[in-house]
């Protein structure tokens, strides 16, 4: 397996394992959900199940209440012959009949059952056959008739007696007397009567003994079905429940499986989480590391490059400044060739640095164009003059042309518009023999006062391959490697000039042949300027103004060059100059001096520019009007300018810098101080005591920043240190320890100094010398006595001081 | 976790031994509150304490700047110290502090990096070189 992919799988590891797990957990909680569903449904299904013989023991509860009351409807009715008393009883055995029916519909699948119910409704059609006969039985018309037959005959007898006897005892009398021929007839008739109705009693006993036997059979069907339905709920019941415990506890191992299992996943999950977590943390840790090892080296390539600046142009710098120098006062031909050869070298390695510079500061995004007006033409022409000794050395013919719609002045960067032109011509120059070179410059006008500047380079040199055309604009690239050799340069000239044009929004083209000669058309856009906004510079020969001649001038600078240089110059120009080589001598002799102007070289071992600047203006209290600070250095001033103005900067020259450039500097800020008003000496110079004040608590008050307690305190501390200090030297004194005395005297002086008790400090400093110095060790006893009582002086004022304080 | 960064400040004499001993407290709470090291500041009236200290290992010696005054009292004087701190080969800055304006010829003859005269600059003086101490710690200015 190739390793890449290996390192794809490490990476994603992490993602498929948690991944994996989390399907894992998504069919465990779905094996979870479905068990319990499952299971629940069982448990409620059963539930459901033993209902049902509930509601068949409660439809035979009904039945039975219904023939209850259906007999006792019969019964009512056989007594009161109300026929409202008869009309329950149909109803309910409309309504038995339902329930039967139901009943049995609901034991379909219990074949027992089934036939018990059979049974019942059998006795129930047979209770009910016997109640409709009972009611038969009781609406029997022949008793009815007879009755009704004997009541006529009653009748017509008793009509007959009235007609002769018209009262209720005459007729009773009659009856025995005139109806006597039909009595035995009546009687007869009474008795077939009494014969029917015994037999219908009769009947009706066995009707009624049928039913009772009947409604019993019934009743005991009844019960032994009720009984066998509960026992059979029992039973159902417990079979349900033994059931539901099962499906229960199976539940519940599942849930407990599910649960460890879920457990041990979340474990595993929070493990690798833990692990992906620490893995991670360390890969940051590393990261961080790494990237502060990456910032560490780009910070050493920029150191290295400011390295490069400042210790190679540095030199050369002065090599170069040093060899203009003795042009000017040599006049050997023979020498001055030579420091011309010197300074031509010099300028040439100046040259290579500043592309190596440019080209680091292009990469960091650190170079920044200027916004001036400019003539297009002065450029071209300077341009022309550099190398028309040089084409003219390789026979080859140099000319260049602008056309005349271009506008002349031009707003932008004269100085990386002239490092493009010079780089594209020396190249050109360089690779051309007897042939020649012609650039053109010509514009596309676009909108406004935008032109796009249009610059064509043709030569006839000896071409690039079309092969390597493509590698011409890369770092440290020359078309050949033979071409380094032969002709010399860095490789950085094309890049530095793509990377330049790119920086102005403008475009760089090659077409080229080998041996046929090259053609390079360059695209910048331009605003176009104005010519009374052309800079001028300072022309020679210089005349040094004479209000310069009485400065007095400090270079602070450790580069030996540098301040031989200055010192050289300001000679000439009978300015008088003093040179520190560090800002710690600087700040030492500022305390005791003071300067007109003061060179700081930015760059120094120790304590640097910036800070020895700062120190200067806020603790030494030396202001800006009253000595201007000229920051110096080999790296350009860029976007670090407001932080060298809050420090205090008056103005920047940078290295290598010409004799004008140092002029017009100085001249500038002069001109400059002059327009300001210098305060009064006195304020700042509080590191000196008044003579006249027995103390000074200025210092103290100063670094305290305002905390009174902190003042308290250190006078509290002086008061008590010194005293004791005091006695001890008086002690040492006694015992005449003199070293002793004056190691004493030099503890205690600091702290007098400090608070700005000068006479004691005074004496005390006297006491020391005595010992050490002048080794005299007489008038220290009397010095001491002095000392003690200057010091009650000054306890004595401390002490009121403190008093104010609280 | 921070490297540690010793502050040293030892001077004899009470009084400017707090002066100076607050003053960089002060600069260490303002002016380098976000500096990759942690500062942490002795301060020692009793040179044989520091002496003690160096020899026991209880103050490393590596990684710190020391702030000495000349005279120590009790015959020791900073070239006592510079030379114990050569010895144990500890990689310190050193100030010397003094009250002589002849300390330029002292600090030549002990060797030390800096030298402050005890004026009243001189606590601003020596906050001045702590910040410059830890500053070229990591970074070096590219001015």
């Amino acid at each position: 397996m190739d390793e890449p992919f290996n390192k794809s799988l490490r990476k994603n590891s992490i993602q498929i394992k948690i991944g994996l797990l989390m399907i894992l957990a998504v069919i465990l909680l779905s094996t979870t959900c479905y068990l319990s569903y499952r299971n629940l449904s069982s448990i409620a299904s059963s539930i459901q199940i033993d209902v049902k013989p509930e509601l068949r023991l409660l439809s035979i509860r009904e039945i039975s209440m219904d023939l209850q009351k259906a007999e006792n409807s019969v019964r009512m009715y056989t007594l009161t012959k109300n026929t409202a008393d008869i009309k329950p009883y149909y109803k309910i055995i409309s309504n038995i009949d339902e329930k039967v029916n139901g009943l049995r519909s609901e034991c379909l699948n219990d074949t027992a059952l089934m036939e018990q119910t059979n049974t019942i409704s059998q006795l129930i059609e047979e209770n009910i056959f016997i109640w409709n006969k009972l009611l038969l039985l009781n609406h029997d018309d022949v008793v009815v008739d007879y009755m009704k037959q004997l009541s006529d005959q009653l009748d017509s007898a008793s009509e007959s007696s009235q007609k002769k006897e018209k009262g209720i005892l005459k007729r009773v009398f009659s009856r025995s007397n005139k109806s006597l021929l039909n009595e035995q007839e009546i009687m007869n008739n009474l008795n077939e009567i009494v014969e029917q109705d015994r037999t219908t009693k009769e009947k009706l006993i066995r009707q009624e003994t049928q039913l009772a036997v009947t409604s019993s059979q019934i009743k005991e069907k009844f019960y032994d079905l009720i009984t066998k339905m509960e026992n059979e709920i029992s039973d159902l019941i417990k079979t349900k429940a033994v059931s539901a415990n099962e499906i229960a506890g199976n539940t519940y191992r599942w849930l407990i499986m599910i649960s460890i299992s879920g457990g041990l996943l979340a474990v595993l999950v929070l493990f690798i989480l833990i692990r992906y977590v620490r893995k991670a943390y360390s890969y940051q840790i590393a990261l961080e590391n790494s990237k502060d090892e990456a910032e560490k080296l780009a910070r050493t390539k920029e150191l290295f490059m400011a390295n490069i600046s400042h210790e190679i142009r540095t030199p050369v710098t002065a090599i170069s400044g040093f060899t203009g120098q003795i042009l000017y006062e040599s006049s050997d031909e023979n020498i001055n060739r030579s420091l011309k050869i010197i300074k031509s070298s010099s300028d040439h390695l100046l040259k290579i640095i500043d592309d190596i510079l440019d080209f680091s500061k292009l990469q960091n995004n650190k170079l920044k164009l200027e916004k001036v007006h400019f003539s297009i033409g002065q450029i071209l022409e300077d341009v022309y003059l550099l190398f028309e000794k040089q084409a003219a050395q390789n026979d080859t013919k140099l000319s260049y042309s602008l056309s005349s719609d271009t506008p002349s002045v031009l707003f932008g960067d004269p100085y990386r518009l002239k490092q493009i032109i010079i780089n594209l011509v020396s190249n050109s120059v360089k690779f051309t023999k007897n042939g020649s070179v012609h650039f053109e410059v010509s514009c596309r006008k676009k909108h406004g006062e935008k032109i796009d500047l249009i610059m064509e380079f043709n030569d006839t040199g000896i071409g690039i391959d079309e092969s390597k055309l493509n590698m011409i604009f890369e770092d440290f690239t020359q078309a050949e490697m033979s071409t380094t050799r032969k002709y010399g340069g860095t490789g950085l000239g094309l890049s530095i000039v793509k990377k330049l044009i790119e920086l102005q929004d403008g475009t760089i083209d090659v077409r080229s042949r080998k041996n046929q000669g090259t053609l390079i058309v360059c695209r910048i856009p331009f605003m176009v300027g104005e010519e009374k906004q052309i800079k001028t510079e300072v022309d020679h020969p210089l005349s040094i103004p004479e209000e310069l001649t009485g400065l007095k001038i400090l270079i602070v600078d450790d580069e030996e060059y540098n301040r031989l240089l200055f010192k050289k110059i300001l000679d000439r120009w009978k300015i008088k100059s003093h040179e520190v080589v560090n800002g710690m001598e600087a700040l030492e002799l500022l305390k005791e001096n003071r300067f007109d102007l003061l060179f700081m070289d930015m760059r120094m071992p120790g304590i640097d520019g910036i800070k020895t600047t700062r120190f200067i203006r806020t603790e030494m209290k030396i202001s800006e009007p009253e000595m201007p600070i000229i920051f110096i250095s080999a790296a350009a001033l860029n976007e670090d300018l407001q932080k060298y103005r809050n420090a205090g900067m008056s103005a920047f020259l940078q290295k290598p810098f010409t004799e004008e450039m140092l002029l017009a500097t100085i001249v500038a800020v002069v001109n400059n101080r002059s327009q300001v008003i210098v305060p009064e000496v006195g304020q700042k110079d509080y590191h000196k005591s008044d003579s006249a004040e027995k103390i000074n608590l200025h210092n103290l008050y100063h670094i305290s920043g305002g905390d009174e307690e902190f003042v308290k305190q250190m006078l509290d501390s002086f008061i008590s240190t010194t005293g004791a200090g005091l006695k001890d030297l008086q002690d040492a004194v006694m015992s005449k320890n003199w070293d002793s005395v004056a190691d004493i005297a030099h503890k205690i002086l600091s702290p007098c100094r400090h608070i700005g008790a000068m006479d004691l400090y005074n004496l005390l400093s006297k006491i020391e010398k005595s010992i050490r110095n002048d080794n005299n060790t007489e008038p220290v006893e009397s010095l001491t006595a002095k000392s003690i009582r200057e010091f009650e002086v000054v306890r004595e004022l401390l002490n009121k001081h403190i008093l104010k304080l609280n | 976790m921070k490297k540690v960064i010793n502050v040293l400040v030892i001077d004899d004499n009470e009084y400017y031994n707090k002066l100076l001993s607050d003053a960089i407290k002060k600069s260490i709470s303002t002016s380098l509150p976000d500096s990759k090291y942690k500062l942490v500041l002795h301060s020692f009236t009793d040179a044989n304490e520091y002496i003690r200290k160096i020899k026991s290992e209880e103050i490393k010696c590596n990684d710190g700047i020391v702030f000495i005054d000349y005279y120590l009292g009790n015959g020791i004087n900073a070239a006592h110290i510079i030379k114990l701190l050569k010895d144990y080969s500890c990689d310190t800055m050193v100030v010397l502090l003094s009250q002589s304006n002849t300390i330029k010829e002292k600090s030549k003859l002990v060797n030390c990096d800096y030298f402050v005269v005890k004026d009243s600059l001189a606590p601003a003086l020596c906050c001045l070189y702590l910040k410059q101490y830890v500053e070229n710690k990591y970074s070096i200015a590219l001015d």
